[in-house]
């Protein structure tokens, strides 16, 4: 029997949405792909968001843990031990 | 004259004592002090990890006081039950499986409790962020649009329905892979692959006025 070729169209694209911004595809699949990006603009403009997304989502400032609640939580750890013994 | 010459570059090789007590330990070793019950190395190891946990519950929970908890409950497991960490995966990830499994119970808790509303509910401040310097070179212009975004970002992940949330803050807020987020979530890979891919598109779809691509 003759194996189907696989139409690379925005449906697959979106199958492969996750390897595909990771960078685990192996490189045939991906090749196929960025063939099909490069005449798609709904799919160029699909990668190029999720990929400000994650770099936006990468660089978030981080909360500051209130300066008591550290020293609290060791204290507690302690004291458990304490009471243990 | 050639002797002190040879006298001060030994010096220079050899790091003095203190240098030495202070270099960090390796993680492994760490570990296995904890685990002999030596609670200063506990203390050291988890150290490392304070931050990230409550920086993960405080995103996942969203609110600064269960935030609290979440870290609160997790250290102490973590010291409770250290010893029978077996070392099948690493320490970060099984304390990530920890704060994963208190935070997903607090949620499941406020689910049941929010059917009264409370009037006192926290609702994370924004203006109370520390945010990043401001590099001065740059577009003021640029630098207030970042800004907007980054909030713009913060609100959507409060948004995105809990089944993605935890994915998407595993992955893409702390950089984990995706075999580890399905270590601590309990998942398969697939799962982890499709929770993810979701939840992009979710965050997409929030922010898409804002993304001007």
């Amino acid at each position: 029997m003759k194996k189907r070729k696989i139409e690379y169209n925005c449906e697959v694209f979106q199958k492969y949405l996750v390897e595909y911004l990771d960078e685990e595809l192996p490189s045939e699949i991906f090749i196929e792909l960025e063939k099909h990006r490069m005449v798609c603009r709904e799919c160029t403009r699909l990668i190029k968001s999720l990929r400000k997304i994650i770099y936006e989502l990468r660089s978030l400032t981080n909360y500051e843990v209130p300066k008591d609640v550290l020293e609290r939580i060791h204290t507690y750890i302690k004291i458990k031990k304490w009471k243990r013994k | 004259m050639i002797e002190k010459q040879r006298n001060e570059v030994k010096k220079s090789l050899i790091k003095p004592k203190e240098e030495i007590k202070s270099l960090p330990l390796p993680e492994s070793e760490l570990i296995k002090r904890a685990k002999e019950g030596k609670d200063e190395f506990f203390e050291m190891l988890i150290s490392r990890y304070e931050k990230k946990i409550y920086n993960l519950a405080y995103r996942f929970l969203n609110n600064e006081q269960d935030a609290i908890e979440v870290l609160q409950e997790t250290l102490i497991r973590a010291y409770r039950f250290i010893k029978k960490f077996q070392e099948r995966s690493s320490f970060y990830t099984w304390l990530y499986r920890i704060a994963m499994n208190v935070a997903l119970r607090k949620l499941k808790r406020r689910s049941k409790e929010e059917k009264v509303i409370s009037l006192d509910q926290t609702v994370p401040g924004y203006e109370d962020i520390p945010q990043e310097i401001p590099d001065e070179t740059q577009n003021p212009e640029l630098i207030y649009e970042r800004k907007e975004l980054q909030k713009a970002i913060r609100k959507a992940l409060e948004e995105v329905p809990e089944v993605y949330r935890s994915v998407v803050l595993l992955k893409d807020v702390e950089g984990l892979s995706n075999k580890e987020i399905a270590e601590i979530l309990k998942l398969t890979v697939p799962a982890v692959k499709s929770r993810l891919h979701r939840g992009r598109l979710f965050l997409r779809e929030k922010l898409k006025d804002l993304i001007k691509i």
